[in-house]
């Protein structure tokens, strides 16, 4: 049996703070991990062909300038159906550009590695990591 | 499906995460109020007073003195117990614990990490 007589302040306090230590290295190396998979690379890549595709920049724009018009009309749910055309076949435009579609393909699959090492985290906590480890949280 | 090198970092990363102490403290706080009978009857209590507080609204009436009276005598219960006040001390802790592990993760990948993880709708 472990005699804590034997333990002083100082030691007892080291621990936790030995553990959390540990737990935010471990969080680093989980981060580099990510950011040396073949996912992340692929994104990476597909955000560097994007910012220079200059179709690709005229139809975000075009899409987010009349999302940014109508946004208004489209938060109180209001938008006509012409309006809701227009953003459609701007929205399609914009998807239409390969650099674009490339870009959110590869974001779709990062994000669905990081989702399911998040899960893996949760199994492992017994907490839903996904929802708790955002500044002021997601879902209570 | 993960890699193994991700696979495994995810594991490690998770034990690791396991053994800070915020975490332990609330699993083991968890624990103990799944365990303790009387605290989760205070909870089902609660529950059931806010419900039919909140049936009682829905249906645009007035909750009544003796109903309010019960609901404040649970709160104070739920409040008085200790087992439910460490576990909700330990979640608020957990809560503020998590974000910072969530911020090394997205400083070591150069990307936001909580932003790519977070359920639809957040």
């Amino acid at each position: 049996m472990l005699d804590l007589s034997t333990q002083d302040a100082a030691g007892l306090a080291a621990a936790p703070r030995a553990a959390e230590a540990e737990a935010l290295t471990a969080a680093g190396t989980f981060g580099a991990a990510l950011r040396a998979s073949p996912e992340f690379a692929a994104l990476l890549a597909a955000n560097e062909a994007l910012s220079a595709d200059a179709a690709a920049t005229i139809a975000i724009e075009a899409f987010g300038a009349r999302q940014a018009e109508l946004r208004t009309e489209a938060m109180m749910g209001i938008l006509t159906a012409a309006q809701r055309a227009d953003l459609e076949r701007l929205q399609k435009a914009m998807y239409a550009v390969p650099t674009v579609a490339t870009y959110v393909a590869a974001t779709e699959a990062f994000g669905a590695v990081c989702r399911e090492t998040a899960a893996v985290v949760s199994a492992q906590i017994g907490i839903d990591f996904a929802a708790n480890c955002r500044s002021g949280g997601c879902c209570g | 499906m993960l890699s193994t090198e991700i696979d495994e970092a995810a594991v490690e990363f998770g034990r690791a995460l396991r053994g800070a102490p915020a975490v332990a403290i609330y699993r083991i706080a968890a624990e103990a109020l799944e365990a303790d009978p009387v605290a989760q009857g205070l909870l089902a209590e609660l529950r059931e007073q806010q419900g039919g507080l909140a049936r009682i609204q829905r249906a645009g009436l007035t909750p009544s003195h003796e109903q309010i009276e019960r609901m404040r005598l649970c709160q104070a219960a739920v409040r008085g117990n200790e087992m439910i006040m460490a576990h909700l001390r330990a979640g608020n802790e957990v809560k503020t614990y998590l974000p910072v592990v969530g911020r090394t993760i997205s400083a070591a990948l150069g990307a936001d990490y909580a932003s790519l993880v977070a359920p639809t709708g957040c």
